[in-house]
């Protein structure tokens, strides 16, 4: 029941949303009521799974053997708790940025965020693999209007970009996968210990790995990453919560998803052996892309591709300590790349500022979004006190359990990058001259509030790791 | 005309075929078919035709959408004709859902073809 639920709410909301389209206060109440409506029904999830319960809801045969069906395990409760509750918090932030900047559309915009949403819903809790493609293909379609919503001819390249890529690999990748898995195993249902297992093996077991992992469009692994950068054009509120948490973590979730439900986690680790070699080649290639960006939102960007690939590398050496921390950066991720976004989006709304190079003194000038971006970049590049800490000693673990050293290589490697691209910022914020002509302040509150609470969560997972942790535990 | 530009996208969706949709029923059994023969070639066929399909699709979409129109009226079709544009689009949904009707006929009508044959 609180299943269908977490469905519906973000569904009637959107209805909701446009009905009130004509009074942009009720609108914007119908938007945060709806996202905390869904936080307080994912949240009330959260004992029965943890005490091992599965909750499940079939909605209907589509063909004979294969239903659409709704099943919450621990991942997609980490998930669908990171989106909805941030859903909240970045609507709080939408009403700052979309006004203070004068959006036009911005009924379609909530609605489009809305449906969004529930589409992530539909990947979180999924309970078998179609169900999963479905909600997956549909996160696409709605979050075009979003790129595509300033409705120029940079918008319309950027739109075509993201859409040509993500739906080129799952229609020519993931959908033959997902065909050749039914008739491997019978069944698309998620199966702890994998549906795969002593199915196929050796050349073939590979070539299917191969066909999800760049299937999965959404997990940016090079060379198929350019969507995201592309996705830039839209407003930043999108870029913070769709593209750098509900759309490519429905993507590294639906990795790990398929490492864990579909091959399983005791998979014959040949078969994985060539992928962290192409994960660990896009950590590298996009931070050294992002160390040579001066637009602060595509640094973010390539950042993302980067920090996505972390996952999915995690993921790949299969071993217990490394699927906890593929897990635990899924949320540690977001919640300091939402608020490296939303930093950005204040930059831009209070100074109209977009490049790296003009970011002079602004930390004198804006100290609260400033210090939120200080925490959001030092939990990327993976110190304590934060967030990015707890996920990378997780995957450090495990590359040693598996006694995995290319990936221990990449991922000292790319902490040195990652302190290349971030901290010039922090530098040059915070220690070179204000323009003497730059007398304006901070940001709209809203924003300022948002981006406050996205980089306290991230020192709050920090001290707080045993929560997430737990979830991740109990997968194994 | 908002509402006949969605029917339309609709109706492209299910072209593509996008899960959800009735197009998507046809091209999976399709695609299972050439699987279970082990036609490789032939599966890589099915796919890259419905990618084109998404081309032609969208180049509408961006037309319906994304080019600013010099008149403004919201006129719609008459609503005889966006009736039945919107019942048909309503069905490729329909049938990308409950695919009772048309995958079980579809089979007893290859049961009956197939026993013609032989």
């Amino acid at each position: 029941m609180t299943l269908a639920l977490c469905l519906l709410i973000p569904a009637v909301a959107a209805l909701l949303i446009a009905a009130a389209h004509r009074r942009p206060n009720l609108r914007e109440a119908m938007s945060l009521a709806g996202a905390a409506a869904l936080f307080v029904a994912v949240l009330s999830l959260w004992a029965p799974v943890m005490a091992g319960g599965r909750p499940s809801l079939t909605l209907g045969e589509i063909f004979p053997g294969l239903a659409l069906r709704l099943e919450l395990e621990p991942l997609g409760l980490l998930f669908a708790l990171v989106a909805s509750g941030l859903w909240f918090v970045s609507g709080v932030y939408s009403i700052g940025y979309m006004r203070g900047n004068s959006e036009t559309h911005q009924t379609r915009f909530y609605v489009c965020f809305a449906l969004a949403i529930a589409s992530a819903m539909g990947v979180a809790l999924a309970g078998n693999l179609l169900t999963l493609y479905l909600f997956y293909e549909v996160l696409t379609f709605v979050t075009y209007p979003l790129v595509t919503h300033h409705g120029d001819e940079q918008a319309r390249r950027g739109g075509r970009t993201y859409l040509a890529l993500l739906l080129a690999s799952s229609m020519l990748f993931l959908l033959p996968a997902m065909a050749i898995t039914w008739w491997l195993g019978g069944t698309l249902e998620f199966t702890p210990g994998g549906i795969l297992a002593g199915k196929v093996s050796g050349g073939a077991a590979a070539a299917l790995l191969a066909l999800y992992a760049f299937g999965i469009g959404k997990a940016a692994l090079m060379p198929l990453h350019r969507w995201l950068p592309a996705a830039m054009v839209a407003p930043t509120p999108v870029s913070a919560l769709l593209h750098a948490v509900a759309v490519v973590k429905a993507g590294v979730f639906t990795v790990v998803k398929i490492v864990i439900y579909v091959f399983g986690a005791d998979f014959a680790p040949g078969a994985f052996a060539w992928l962290p070699w192409v994960a660990g080649f896009t950590i590298l290639a996009a931070s050294i892309v992002a160390l040579r960006a001066d637009n602060l939102k595509r640094r973010l960007a390539y950042s993302t591709v980067s920090q996505l690939s972390y996952v999915v590398l995690a993921a790949a050496l299969l071993a217990p300590l490394s699927l906890a921390g593929a897990v635990l950066h899924i949320a540690a991720h977001a919640f300091g790349k939402i608020t490296l976004f939303f930093a950005a989006g204040a930059v831009y709304t209070a100074a109209h500022k977009t490049e790296v190079s003009q970011l002079d003194g602004l930390g004198r000038r804006m100290p609260w979004t400033f210090a939120a971006f200080a925490v959001g970049a030092l939990s990327m590049i993976g110190l304590p006190p934060f967030a990015g800490f707890v996920s990378k000693w997780y995957m450090v673990a495990g590359a040693m359990q598996a006694q995995h050293w290319l990936a221990l290589g990449v991922i000292a490697a790319s902490t040195l990058l990652n302190a290349g691209y971030f901290l010039p910022i922090l530098y040059r914020a915070f220690f070179s001259p204000l323009p003497a002509s730059d007398s304006g302040k901070e940001a709209p509150w809203p924003m300022v509030a948002a981006l406050v609470t996205t980089a306290a969560l991230t020192v709050l997972m920090f001290f707080w790791a045993d929560l997430p942790l737990a979830l991740a535990r109990s997968l194994a | 005309m908002p509402l006949t530009a969605f029917g339309l996208v609709i109706a492209g969706l299910s072209l593509i075929g996008v899960p959800g949709t009735a197009g998507f029923v046809s091209k999976w059994y399709l695609i299972l078919g050439a699987i279970e023969r082990e036609l490789w070639w032939l599966v890589a066929v099915i796919v890259i035709t419905s990618l084109i399909a998404v081309a032609y699709v969208w180049r509408v979409v961006e037309a319906a959408y994304l080019r600013s129109s010099q008149e403004i009226s919201r006129n719609e079709a008459p609503a005889g004709m966006l009736v039945a544009a919107l019942a048909m689009a309503a069905l490729c949904v329909y049938f990308g859902f409950d695919t009772s009707f048309s995958v079980g006929g579809a089979a007893d009508a290859a049961q009956l073809l197939l026993r013609g044959a032989r």
